[in-house]
């Protein structure tokens, strides 16, 4: 019985947690190049909506996350364009993205609706479907594939960033732009290339949430969590393993909330309802002065 | 951080979203200067939908439904328009009062939200009409501009209660309500009150989903809810959640086990595959309330006041259709003798929590 309860509340931190490790992992190998992905949260909205489309017309969630992945693509294309190139001031560019986005996806929304057009998908189901985990051992089974393509990316960029040697080139561009344009690298090429793999992890996080939690779209259905991977970075120090540990805390104590109610003490609700906020708060107090890699946000000029 | 994260993009979107809405999806109707309201030559009818907007398969799009019906049979007597709040839902009074601006006759509120706008508003524009959608407004006659449309959900609650309890294997079902408010209480009660009626060992867990308007538009925390009464041994939930709501369908279908849809029949707006998983739903004739107003204005009958609909008046009730009929076939005997004992007020639904332990305790006393 206690091995259930475990294996049930860790399966709902992983639900929990999966759209946020793949959009941490989109803000941190963009900072670690020196860009800040502030447009995270649009990237993963416009993720959602393709996802969702795409799985609905085709009748298959898999075209769905190809679609994400497209329009997460296009997305950190059109950043780039701006931030790199222009090179325009990367907060204000990525709000002003977030914005767009938001107002994008629902119209289009809209104008679906109106069309009559039903918007459930077909879900990216996990191996054991019916009756959730009962001993730790299922919780493998328990998850939908894209908790494991999170898993296995989170391993991937920390080999690629911290054990090669291009990913330590990658991460000259975020401590010092200047230093590695002298050492002959061209910055704005791999920053291109960052912004649209940030783009495209993005992206890969609103499919996550669609096509792996709940597949159906509504306006603004990220409602911050796209800020909330921005904290789970900057907690996590710029450190893909550590903010993979920040997602896990943050889906825990959103999985919390609704398990303390069972678990009695008998206090009101709202108090657990306040759970996910305060651990929040309390990780991000207990981490102290982050300091991240220097040059991100710094528009490197051209020339 | 969340709350923070999300407050400034809100402000800003909602502007552009909606004046993007209100702009693209429905023409805007030409300027008219309001006609005398006994009977005007074309009625101008605008509708504020909730938090959730539309496409929420559940009460918003029931509202409009009701105004797509009036708009095709009143053709040429009626223009119509159709709003939605930023998804916090803070500038609803604005949206309405542009309406009543604009010189609208007759102008709807979705949603017990409404109910501070419409009060406040039906003083500043007594020419406008108001009518108020689960909303109620204290001291209105029949010459008051302000019409409140209420609902017994606790009576068609009742009956899926009483579904769920005939059908459940393991003696145990769940609730997922979206916001702790009286309104979705009633829902909680009345359903906990069938269940009972029918299976007094039946135990019913309960869960909502937060305590803003925007829980109605939060699958995924739903879906987590849904999920972990189903671990803990439930079979069938009913959710009282709005769009949020889709959650506690997606949980069934994957786990294949029953869930009961709220305010429209949700089997026929759910997807193929998930239909099967549907028992029923509590259906809540939103777009009769709209429908039915708007002729009864044509007719120049609009009275203000509150119109209550029930199990009587086909206000509220339980879903039929080709997906459920196997499940809802054999205990359908049973839930139309319930409906009857109700219509004819020999059964009395609770509301809230107190009535509902008079209400338990008064069975005991009888068995």
């Amino acid at each position: 019985m206690e091995g259930q309860w475990w294996a049930e509340f860790l399966s709902a931190v992983l639900r929990a947690a999966t759209p946020l490790v793949f959009c941490a992992l989109g803000v941190l190998v963009c900072e670690r190049a020196g860009i800040l992905n502030i447009g995270v949260e649009g990237s993963m909205l416009l993720g959602a909506l393709a996802a969702v489309l795409a799985a609905v017309y085709s009748g298959n969630p898999w075209m769905g996350v190809v679609a994400a992945l497209g329009v997460g693509m296009l997305g950190g294309m059109i950043l780039a364009l701006l931030t790199v190139y222009l090179p325009a001031d990367q907060v204000a560019t990525g709000i002003a993205f977030n914005l767009v986005c938001l107002g994008v996806t629902s119209f289009v929304y809209k104008l679906l609706v109106l069309g009559g057009v039903q918007l459930m998908a077909p879900a990216l189901r996990a191996v054991r479907a019916p009756g959730g985990p009962v001993s730790l051992l299922d919780l493998a089974t328990a998850v939908t594939p894209l908790t494991w393509i999170a898993l296995l990316l989170v391993v991937l960029i920390w080999i690629f960033l911290f054990r090669t040697g291009p990913g330590l080139l990658w991460r000259s561009m975020g401590e010092s732009a200047r230093a590695a344009h002298a050492a002959g690298l061209d910055v704005h090429k791999v920053r291109t290339v960052a912004a649209v793999v940030g783009g495209l992890l993005s992206a890969l996080g609103g499919a996550a949430l669609t096509l792996g939690w709940v597949p159906t779209f509504t306006d603004n259905m990220t409602m911050g969590r796209g800020f909330i991977a921005l904290a789970a970075v900057y907690f996590g120090r710029w450190h893909p393993g550590l903010a993979l540990l920040a997602c896990l805390l943050f889906g825990a104590g959103e999985a919390l909330a609704f398990r303390a109610q069972a678990l009695g003490a008998g206090l009101n609700p709202y108090y657990y309802l306040m759970l996910p906020y305060v651990v929040t708060l309390v990780a991000v107090g207990a981490t102290g002065r982050a300091i991240g890699p220097r040059d991100a946000g710094k528009p490197y000029p051209r020339g | 951080m969340r709350r923070l994260g999300k407050f400034l993009p809100v402000c800003l979107v909602g502007l552009l979203i909606s004046t993007m809405m209100t702009s693209c999806v429905q023409p805007a109707p030409e300027e008219s200067q309001p006609e005398e309201t006994a009977a005007p030559a074309q009625l101008e009818v605008g509708v504020v939908l909730d938090v959730g907007g539309l496409g929420d398969e559940s009460f918003n799009d029931a509202a409009h439904a009701g105004l797509k019906r009036a708009e095709e049979e009143f053709q040429g007597r009626i223009v119509t328009k159709c709003l939605e709040p930023s998804d916090k839902g803070d500038d609803r009074k604005e949206l309405m009062r542009r309406l009543a601006e604009e010189g609208f006759d007759l102008v709807f509120g979705v949603g017990f939200a409404f109910t501070d706008a419409v009060e406040q508003l039906s003083e500043a524009f007594p020419d406008c009409h108001f009518a108020l959608i689960d909303g109620f407004v204290p001291g209105l006659d029949e010459s008051s501009n302000v019409i409140c449309l209420l609902f017994k959900e606790h009576e068609g609650s009742f009956l899926v209660g009483a579904a769920a309890g005939l059908i459940t294997k393991t003696d145990k079902v769940g609730f997922v309500g979206g916001m702790s408010i009286p309104l979705i209480e009633k829902w909680e009660a009345g359903y906990m009150a069938g269940v009972y009626y029918v299976n007094p060992t039946c135990e019913v867990l309960s869960d909502y989903v937060g305590s803003t308007p925007e829980a109605f538009s939060n699958p995924q925390r739903a879906k987590e809810l849904a999920l972990r009464q189903f671990d803990a041994g439930v079979d069938v939930i009913y959710h009282a959640a709005g769009a949020s709501g889709k959650g506690v369908i997606e949980a069934a279908a994957e786990r294949k086990l029953l869930a009961i849809g709220a305010d429209s029949d949700q089997t026929l707006t759910a997807e193929e595959p998930q239909r099967p998983y549907i028992l029923t739903s509590m259906v809540k004739r939103v777009d009769v309330a709209v429908y039915e107003t708007i002729r009864a204005f044509l007719e120049g009958q609009f009275r203000g006041g509150y119109f209550v609909l029930g199990l009587a008046e086909e206000g509220v009730d339980y879903a039929e259709n080709p997906w459920n009929e196997t499940l809802i076939g054999p205990i359908k005997p049973m839930l139309e003798e319930l409906k009857r004992q109700i219509i004819e007020g020999k059964i009395v639904v609770p509301v809230n929590k107190e009535e509902l332990e008079q209400f338990k305790a008064s069975l005991r006393r009888d068995r």
